[in-house]
């Protein structure tokens, strides 16, 4: 009996609350609500005094003309300064506390976003693109952001000054002030409209972009090729028509944005001319003072900022809605492999598939058709296929990546979807076909599946599978980071440390999914001498499954599952299937005749 | 194989952000040239933002002037032609500020398609060298991203500071054409001011840029999640990697939380400088304005002014901290360029066909100076012709020799002679052209089969890619699909099999047709349809053109007039398969071994008769 490492715990996210799921905005508000407010209150604060020195600077032009002297004047100076005073300090915190709403919205969408990402399973990740996932982590969390933060603030902004300014300047004259405004309802639609413009421009602009670089990384892949038949001419023009496509999207972008002041600052202008045509009259007749009439023209500036805020508000949170719905898209789906199970496996003594035939999730086409086999503890099995066979599905299924039709599958006459998850974890570690490691340490990758590990472990599964030698050839060598600014490892290496990092794990069942294919023969040949005699001597139970295509590794095996088009063909020793299967033989026969030579 | 870089940093997922060599002054005297180019539009787009910046001016000093000779002096008419006059300037100014907006981005845009047309056909120029230091990934952000980040620093950055700061030197003008001395008393303490914003902004520019990087960690971070979430899975530690993403997450938080910090006390201290400059203006002004020689009218423009002071100030400092930021990416950028292209002069080649006799003398080659010798002393004579097959363990210098002889490298010692002709120096392109080349994995473009076939060369007629496909056996391959040569290829041949993509590679050479042929024969596992193909097509490319082939199969081996054996760089043994089988040396070991061993069926001995269909 194997003994099992002690296992970690199962990570659950929370359940996406139903209340943010419905009203994103109404959710956060609640949430923090005491940001919420004070970041109101100071708001509207600091619009309150930012309305007060337009009024004082008119009256101290009454002052002025009137030659009412310097104390007076002063006194005006002061009430100014102190006005300003009170603005810097509101400002201030209303920046604060904003900051603090809308960034920790932020933070909280992108864990929670992060947390669904690591519950979601493979057939999730079958059918979205690594790009769209991280454009929702990126452009979509922003743009909510931009909507709940700015957006809103902007919004509240603008009513606001609408709450504050024109009764100011209607407490100047009253019939100036409709006259004046009269045109100011026009801009907000205008602007949003143009915003829509730049907006529709500028991801035409993305995508032109995403061609454009597409175009120059085919190129530099491609250099050895483009090299090898000077091509260079002609893939500079090739790219050039891409950027060229690219310059113009630019340009559209820029023609439609330059629009955009031009209508901000129509109301006002109009508006100032309008004032000019009826206000210098009434200064003239002596019933407004040419202070009020200053203070006025300045009120009229005033309200540039919040017609434009309100187009551009309405954009915002459109935008931010868009995204939010796109990110509830993902919040809302649920594992198709949901981790009911309870029962804990602390051993293994048998695996046995029973009728398993398994249709990909968005797939029409059955992948397995009708599987039955029993495997007891301690056999080395080989299972081998031409390419679409169902290989890596048959493994997948066996980890319970994907949904496994109920009662199909059974580790120790339990049915896999009644193990728990991080049980069955523990219970098989496979190796996956495509070697994939972190940006961190080596020794940290190997140790990846343990708690608690030594160095002499490390290099103990290191020295197994034959790469010992090459990580010691590098200058940190365990400590050496790996990844694009780190080391960069052959694809045969990587395979390895995928190898040492599935036995480090020390589970009683052991997948290879292909997982030597970028490995030299006399290299696997090594690494299946030592796997045999020095893993699994120590460990007799230890059950290995080896998907291969090489029949030198497979004839490892005590039996080989030969899978064709779905279906199990044979199951038996090597010898006995030289002898009885057809695929078989003839893959021998293929493999010998084209025996490679490096 | 493991060519580690540089020392490893904490953290992983640093962008890579190198501190930027450049400066402002730099940076102009780097894209100068590149606006120069366009200097008529440079020109007129000055003028226009200068007159911008006089029209804006002319608003409040219209609106002083009917204070003062229209209300003050109670003449009507004086404040209607004003208001026209104010409509039209407007009217004026829109068209400025459109013609000045939208021409400075196209011309900007202009630019960076210059920038990267450039770039582009710079990166092709480099050497292989180059690309084996620097991942696709960075060469291809320096072609796009930075140089979108260098546009967005030319239309965002330079020139906004330079529109805002035209204004500016226009509000001043006009201040100071009001009245100089107000002027002077209202804007005494503007350095002192400026100067405190300026080291605030600095400090701004720092915490955005670690915000950015640390943006940048979360992203890579996720990125890296997402790819290896099956692993993540399998292995359980989802746990693990979300307190490791929280951590990320709340340290981007508080950065950008000190940066809405900064950012809140920037924006209090400049509105501190606006009210100095008001109250200043007004008290004094108040006071003085008839010592000054001002009217209540010039008074009321010289406040407007004072107002508008504040805004393109702004500006510029906001614009000034994007700005630095951004000059790590023009100077990604110019770094590029500067990077050293191979020398593609060279002498040219005879016009007609070579025959093809290539002589490698004393041939030795290491991609390093620290690095062992990759390929040691190789002498051999290839006749003109013949076809050498190349044969050795992994690492024992096949791929080095190839690589050589496509003059992707120079050798670090010896020469190769062509004709009789000293290769290293022939004009590289000349050269390659004159070379065919099919790869074990061979590079495939997106577009379409034919597209590949012809590598977009106009040169190459539809049907000489017919003619071509057909020859190299690709019919069943077109046959199978429905728009035949015009289907679609997905990124790096996706959608096609190691097997198919050796095929457009052979349909490629023959389209080409040249001289000389290396082929690095495939070791992946072909489905034997393909590889009968395959072995078909491999005959009708050699023909008539000296070949080197690295082969992997004993079929063509067998095939080969010569085989040479390479063994740790050096060249160990060559001859015929029956000579070198005789000698019982490292090929017969080789062979023993490799072919023997597993099979029985497949024992051939030195008598083994050679398939006369090759050779």
């Amino acid at each position: 009996m194997s003994s099992l490492p002690p296992g970690n715990l199962t990570s659950s996210s929370p359940p996406a609350d139903e209340k943010l799921l419905r009203h994103p905005f109404l959710y956060y508000f609640r949430k923090d609500w005491k940001l919420f407010a004070a970041g109101m209150v100071a708001l509207f604060l600091t619009n309150s005094f930012d309305a007060i020195p337009p009024y004082l600077i008119g009256m101290a032009i009454n002052q002025i003309a009137d030659q009412a002297g310097w104390r007076s004047l002063g006194e005006t100076i002061l009430l100014m300064i102190a006005a300003s005073a009170c603005l810097a300090v509101c400002r201030y915190w209303w920046r604060i506390f904003w900051g603090r709403f809308h960034h920790g919205v932020a933070e909280d969408l992108r864990n929670r976003i992060f947390d669904k990402f690591l519950d979601l399973g493979p057939s999730y990740y079958q059918k979205k693109p690594v790009g769209e996932l991280m454009s929702l982590m990126t452009n979509d969390v922003n743009s909510f952001r931009m909507a709940i933060g700015p957006g809103m603030l902007i919004l509240a902004d603008a009513i606001f000054i609408l709450m504050i300014v024109p009764p100011l300047m209607i407490s100047l004259s009253a019939s100036w002030t409709w006259k004046t405004l009269i045109l100011m309802p026009i801009i907000p639609p205008l602007i949003a409209r143009v915003l829509k413009l730049i907006l529709d421009n500028y991801r035409k602009q993305q995508n032109k972009f995403a061609e454009m670089s597409g175009a120059a990384q085919e190129i530099v892949s491609g250099v050895r090729i483009i090299k090898s038949y000077a091509q260079e001419l002609n893939q500079t023009r090739l790219f050039n028509s891409f950027s060229r496509n690219f310059e113009f999207a630019c340009n559209d972008v820029a023609r439609v944005d330059a629009y955009f002041t031009p209508v901000m600052e129509f109301g006002v202008a109009t508006g100032s001319v309008i004032l000019l045509l009826i206000g210098a009259p009434e200064v003239m007749a002596g019933t407004v003072t040419v202070g009020a009439f200053f203070s006025f023209y300045q009120y009229i500036q005033r309200m540039i900022w919040p017609m434009t805020a309100i187009g551009i508000a309405f954009t915002h949170i459109q935008q931010g809605r868009a995204s939010f719905s796109r990110i509830l898209d993902l919040l809302k789906t649920s594992n198709d492999v949901p981790d009911e199970g309870a029962a804990q496996m602390n051993h293994f003594d048998s695996l046995e598939v029973r009728g398993l035939t398994f249709t990909y999730p968005q797939g029409e086409q059955p992948i397995l058709k009708d599987l039955s086999f029993a495997i007891r503890a301690g056999e080395t099995i080989g299972i081998v296929g031409p390419i679409g066979s169902g290989k890596s599905t048959l493994v997948d299924l066996l980890c319970r990546l994907y949904p496994v039709p109920s009662e199909t599958i059974y580790y120790n006459d339990t049915p896999v979807e009644q193990i728990k998850k991080n049980s069955l974890r523990r219970l098989v570690s496979l190796v996956p076909q495509d070697a994939f490691l972190f940006s961190k340490k080596i020794q940290e990758n190997i140790a990846l599946s343990r708690k608690e590990w030594t160095m002499d472990q490390v290099k103990n599964m290191c020295e197994l599978v034959n790469i010992d030698d090459e990580i010691s050839d590098i200058p940190d060598t365990y400590d050496a980071y790996l990844g694009e600014r780190g080391v960069n490892l052959s694809g045969g290496q990587k395979q390895r440390l995928t190898i040492a990092r599935a036995l480090m794990a020390d589970s009683p069942i052991v997948i290879f999914d292909d997982s030597l294919s970028a490995v030299d023969a006399s290299t696997e040949k090594n690494i299946l001498a030592s796997l045999r005699n020095r893993y699994l001597a120590d460990r007799r139970k230890v059950t290995v499954i080896l998907v291969s295509h090489r029949i030198a590794t497979l004839k490892w095996a005590d039996r080989i599952m030969v899978l064709n088009d779905g279906r199990l063909e044979a199951f038996a020793s090597h010898e006995e299937l030289v002898n009885s299967n057809a695929t078989y033989r003839q893959l021998v026969e293929l493999q010998n005749e084209h025996r490679s030579h490096a | 194989m493991s060519q580690p870089k540089e020392k490893p940093r904490d953290s992983f997922f640093q962008d890579d952000q190198v501190q930027s060599e450049m400066g402002f002054t730099s940076f102009i005297r780097h894209i100068f040239p590149y606006m120069w180019i366009h200097k008529p539009q440079l020109l007129s787009l000055i003028v226009i933002v200068v007159f911008y910046a006089i029209a804006g001016r002319l608003l409040p000093i219209l609106f002083g002037h009917a204070i003062d000779e229209g209300i003050k002096k109670n003449v009507l008419t004086v404040v209607t032609h004003v208001a026209l006059g104010y409509l039209v300037l407007e009217i004026i100014r829109s068209a400025l500020y459109f013609g000045q907006s939208y021409g400075i981005q196209k011309l900007g845009n202009r630019i960076l398609f210059e920038i990267r047309e450039k770039l582009i056909s710079h990166v092709q120029a480099l050497p292989l060298v180059y690309f084996d230091k620097n991942p696709v990934g960075r060469t291809v952000t320096r072609v796009t991203n930075d140089v979108a980040a260098l546009g967005e620093m030319f239309s965002m950055g330079f020139t906004a500071i330079f529109v805002n700061g035209v204004e500016m030197i226009a509000i001043l003008v006009a201040m100071s054409l009001i009245s100089v001395r107000l002027t002077l008393v209202t804007l005494a303490i503007a350095p002192a001011l400026t100067w405190i914003s300026l080291r605030l902004s600095r400090r701004i520019r720092e915490v955005v840029r670690e915000a950015k990087k640390k943006l940048a960690t979360i992203n890579a971070f996720t990125a890296e999640s997402l790819n290896g979430m099956k692993v993540l899975q399998l292995f359980d530690k989802t746990r693990e990697r979300q307190q490791e993403f929280n951590r990320h997450s709340e340290e981007y938080k508080s950065l950008s939380l000190k940066s809405v910090k900064l950012f809140a006390t920037l924006w209090p201290i400049l509105e501190f400088f606006n009210t100095t400059t008001i109250t200043t203006a007004l008290f004094f002004g108040g006071l003085y304005y008839q010592d000054f020689g001002l009217t209540i009218g010039s008074l009321s423009a010289f406040l407007l002014l004072v107002q508008s002071f504040f805004h393109p100030l702004r500006v510029i400092l906001e614009r000034y901290t994007q700005f630095q930021n951004s000059l790590a990416s023009a100077d990604r950028v110019f770094s590029l360029l500067k990077e050293c292209p191979e020398p593609l002069e060279g002498e040219a080649l005879p016009p007609h066909r070579l025959r093809g006799e290539i002589e490698l003398q004393h041939l030795g080659h290491r991609y390093a100076p620290a690095n062992p010798l990759a390929l040691n002393d190789v002498n051999l004579k290839i006749k003109a012709g013949e076809s050498l097959a190349l044969v050795g363990r992994t690492g024992s210098g096949k791929t080095t020799l190839i690589s050589l002889l496509q003059r992707l490298y120079s050798p670090t010692s010896g020469a190769i002679l062509v004709d009789g002709q000293a290769l290293d120096k022939v004009s590289p392109r000349e050269w390659r052209k004159r070379v065919g080349v099919v790869l074990q994995d061979n590079f495939i473009f997106r577009g379409t089969i034919a597209s590949n076939i012809s590598l977009d060369n106009p040169v190459i007629t539809r049907e000489r890619i017919e003619w071509a496909a057909r020859e190299a056996g690709c019919d069943r391959l077109i046959g199978s699909r429905e728009l035949g040569l015009d289907s679609k290829v997905e990124e790096r041949g996706n959608n096609l099999s190691v097997g198919e993509r050796q095929l457009i590679a052979f349909a490629r050479v023959l389209a080409f047709d040249p001289d000389i042929l290396i082929l690095d024969e495939a070791t992946a596992n072909i489905d034997s349809l393909s590889e009968q193909l395959i072995q078909q097509a491999t005959e009708r490319v050699i023909q008539g053109r000296t070949s080197i082939i690295i082969a992997h199969r004993l079929s063509t081996i067998l095939g080969c007039d010569r085989i040479a054996v390479l063994d740790k760089g050096r060249l160990i043994e060559v001859g015929s398969h029956a000579e070198l089988i005789e000698q019982q040396g490292k090929y017969f070991a080789l062979y023993q071994s490799q072919f023997r061993e597993s099979g029985g069926e497949t024992s051939v001995d030195a008598n083994t008769p050679v398939p006369p269909s090759i050779g």
